[in-house]
């Protein structure tokens, strides 16, 4: 394994007090104040105005989406008067660091459209990158609470040379690959994407997007009605990743791999392990790559996150789920600023141990992206962000 | 060089001179300890009955009759471990064409009571008539053989088939069969162009809810328009199309909810045929939480998507599903409502045919009882059966 230590953050040479991080917040999603600050970071050669316009021009935001989410997909209290949800570091640190008690934010940029030109994807994906390394996690990140997720390219070529690019940056902890184009998630064309991120320390995500296209809608049986159908059944898209990962020998190729899946529901893996194990045992001749138990990837390698949370009737049975499962495969996260967030860190789901909760909340993921486990002390406000 | 010698037995030997039979692997009599249960009543609600070659032509249709029939099994994805059961292979013809071994493997060595049959209607196919004319002509056939001429014991039940591609003949169809002694459902395949949630299909679910027979879904394995198992593309293992097709079902039960299918419809019973029942309680808490804020979407839904559960809808469970562990196995069913809502069935003669014997061995008693037999006979009208147990040699 790729011992790589985070640096400690902070002003230079100044010596801080820390507090231990007790909450990570394994998902957020972050804005532009300004339109163009990210057209304003695209790589040659799609700095040119004609493409600037075509990809920008009418809004990347809020305008693609089949299935309309309520309040426009978002906390009606997050829109701020100098820009759209969770572009103000001010209402983003004051909702997510002071209401909800976070420690440290997972950042998963969510700004461009699926695009269906691989070179245009890595374009879009430098440039948010790039812009990423220049406020949140630059600008504004004096404090070092904010984490970073890559955006790629689903052309694995083009996907590796990003990731190389920002290997060993302080703040970029994963890569997220798009769930919707490029294919299941467990064929060859993604092994060296894998391998390079491996190779630079990252764990790999998947969050679902703003989609469009009709291949993409979640059911082999045609497109579903409404939009409870599409945002109920993500755990369908993710489950096929998962079953071409795993039959594709992904986790055996690498057992370094840490691959989170995100706002895709957790306790529907745990009949999905049962269902895999026993079919491996019975058709392992055709998966000879395969060498342990589908399950034993799962919770060795796997995670999910806890937004939005299933609700079963009896809250136990979450806990059941848990203990099941294992505690090592939950990660706290509250979507900000979207409209379904879970923001209540005081979950019980019926009675977890202590122990389960402390995991979910931060020590899971402190392990996955081997995050400092302390932070500045002092309010995030101190710390200057340039605006 | 010589020609390559027919096996005894074998159904069809193709060019190469193997036979599907010799690749088959799994035996029905291999669960280790799988033994009828004397005393228990059981239903198999998931049999798989089969034309001998031929047989269907004298029932099509006359338009069709002349018209060559689709035939093979799925073209993707070869099982390694063959499509079915070695033992199921009958001195001629396919498995499930032969009503002796079919008895001899469910009745007499295996303590099934009472068989659901649900013949398969050749894939899924682009002509709508020929899917109509297929379906007819097997409904014919059915009645005719396993429902008439081989059912002087009665324990033979029947599904209709209907081409839900075909609303008109469809209804025809049900319609024509709804009063059949044998007769205790409608089905249809689980794969489809459309969500069968599509005002499209409404006449089809009237029809089966008016004449109080259940719709029951089933992939079909036979030949036909192959899907891509998921929405992103094919996957490269039957393994992994083998383990996620049986989760479909939630795509069409989730449409049916929210596009009113079953408001509209309360004596509407569905049966997901291909099990999955582990995994739809996760889906449905998940569901639930979802429909709270996206009502106003959907004002003719009225209820929590796990609501609808335990009128609505039944699971056969499928062999390859749940856990192995049987206190685990009991826990989870009463965590998923299993008492009102599994049902047995041994999808004879696949390759993943559940040994009745072998299935939910050591859990609960009672629990066991309304899954091998209790729920299906409420759902179809049964008398729970006792009586055949006695009566066998």
């Amino acid at each position: 394994m790729n011992e790589l230590t985070r640096p400690t953050e902070g002003p230079a040479g100044a010596s801080e007090a820390e507090v231990p991080v007790r909450i990570v917040d394994c998902d957020i999603h972050v804005n532009p104040l300004h339109g163009m600050e990210i057209p304003d970071c695209m790589p040659e050669p799609w700095v040119g105005k004609g493409f600037r316009e075509l990809l920008f021009a009418g809004g990347m935001l809020g305008s693609s989406v089949i299935f309309a989410a309520p309040n426009e997909g978002r906390r009606l209290d997050s829109y701020t008067p100098i820009g759209p949800p969770g572009s103000d570091p001010g209402t983003t640190g004051r909702q997510l660091f002071d209401e909800a008690g976070v420690d440290l934010a997972i950042i998963i940029p969510m700004i461009e459209k699926n695009l269906a030109n691989p070179e245009h994807e890595a374009a879009m994906a430098a440039a948010i990158n790039a812009w990423l390394a220049k406020t949140w996690l630059g600008a504004y990140n004096g404090h070092g609470r904010y984490k970073g997720t890559l955006r790629i390219s689903t052309d694995p070529d083009l996907a590796v040379a990003e990731i190389e690019k920002w290997a060993g940056h302080p703040h970029f902890v994963q890569i997220m690959l798009n769930p919707y184009v490029g294919g299941l998630f467990g064929e060859p064309k993604y092994i060296p994407i894998y391998e390079a991120a491996v190779r630079a320390g990252l764990a790999v995500c998947t969050h679902v997007t703003v989609q469009r296209p009709g291949p993409s809608l979640l059911t082999v049986y045609g497109p579903p009605t409404y939009y409870l159908e599409n945002h109920g059944q993500f755990p369908m898209l993710y489950s096929a990743h998962l079953t071409s990962m795993i039959c594709g020998g992904i986790f055996d190729r690498f057992p370094d791999l840490r691959f989170t899946m995100i706002e895709g529901g957790y306790a529907w893996a745990l009949p999905f392990i049962w269902r895999m194990d026993k079919h491996w045992k019975q058709l392992k001749r055709e998966v000879p790559g395969l060498k342990r138990l589908p399950s034993e990837y799962v919770r060795d390698q796997v995670s999910f996150t806890r937004q939005p949370v299933e609700e079963p009737r009896n809250p136990r049975h979450m806990a059941r789920v848990i203990e099941l499962l294992g505690p090592q495969t939950l990660e706290f996260a509250t979507d900000y600023p979207h409209w379904d967030g879970d923001y209540d860190p005081q979950f019980r789901f019926g009675g977890i141990p202590a122990e389960t909760r402390a995991m979910i909340l931060g020590g899971n993921a402190i392990h996955k992206y081997r995050l400092r486990p302390t932070r500045p002390a002092r309010h995030w406000r101190e710390f200057p962000t340039g605006l | 060089m010589n020609p390559p010698k027919k096996p005894a037995g074998a159904a069809s030997v193709d060019v190469v001179g193997i036979s599907a039979r010799d690749v088959a692997q799994v035996s029905f009599a291999d669960p280790a300890g799988a033994r009828p249960m004397p005393g228990v009543p059981v239903i198999d609600c998931s049999v798989h009955p089969r034309p001998r070659p031929g047989e269907l032509k004298r029932f099509m249709p006359p338009l069709w009759r002349d018209r060559r029939l689709p035939m093979g099994e799925r073209y993707y994805y070869p099982n390694p471990l063959g499509e079915y059961l070695r033992d199921s292979y009958p001195e001629s013809g396919p498995p499930g064409s032969d009503v002796a071994l079919l008895s001899r493997h469910l009745f007499e060595e295996s303590g099934v009571d009472v068989a659901i049959l649900m013949p398969m209607t050749l894939g899924m196919l682009p002509d709508p008539d020929l899917q109509a004319g297929i379906c007819s002509a097997t409904n014919a056939w059915l009645a005719e053989t396993w429902l008439g001429e081989h059912n002087a014991h009665g324990r033979f039940k029947g599904s209709i088939r209907v081409a839900p591609v075909n609303p008109a003949s469809a209804v025809a169809e049900i319609e024509r069969w709804a009063g059949h002694p044998h007769v205790v459902q409608v089905a249809v395949p689980m794969q489809s162009m459309q969500l069968y949630g599509n005002p499209h299909f409404l006449p089809i679910w009237r029809a089966a809810a008016q004449a109080g027979l259940p719709v029951a879904l089933h992939t079909e394995p036979e030949t036909g328009v192959e899907l891509a198992p998921t929405a992103l593309g094919y996957f490269r293992q039957f393994l992994a199309y083998s383990a996620y097709q049986p989760t479909t079902f939630i795509n069409h039960l989730t449409n049916m909810m929210a596009g009113g299918v079953l408001d509209h419809l309360p004596e509407l019973r569905l049966v997901f045929a291909d099990g999955a029942w582990d995994i739809a309680t996760p889906f449905l808490w998940r569901l639930d939480k979802d429909y709270r804020p996206m009502r106003p979407d959907m004002p003719w839904m009225t209820r929590l998507p796990s609501d609808y559960i335990a009128q609505h809808v039944r699971f056969v469970a499928h062999a390859l599903e749940g856990p192995e562990d049987p206190a685990l196995l009991e826990e989870w069913l009463r965590i998923c409502d299993g008492a009102k809502t599994v049902m047995f069935g041994s999808n004879y003669p696949l390759w993943n045919t559940h040994h009745p014997g072998e299935a939910f061995r050591g859990i609960d008693p009672t629990l066991r009882g309304r899954i091998m037999a209790g729920t299906a006979a409420e759902l179809y009208r049964l008398p729970l059966p006792v009586a055949a147990q006695e009566a066998r040699p």
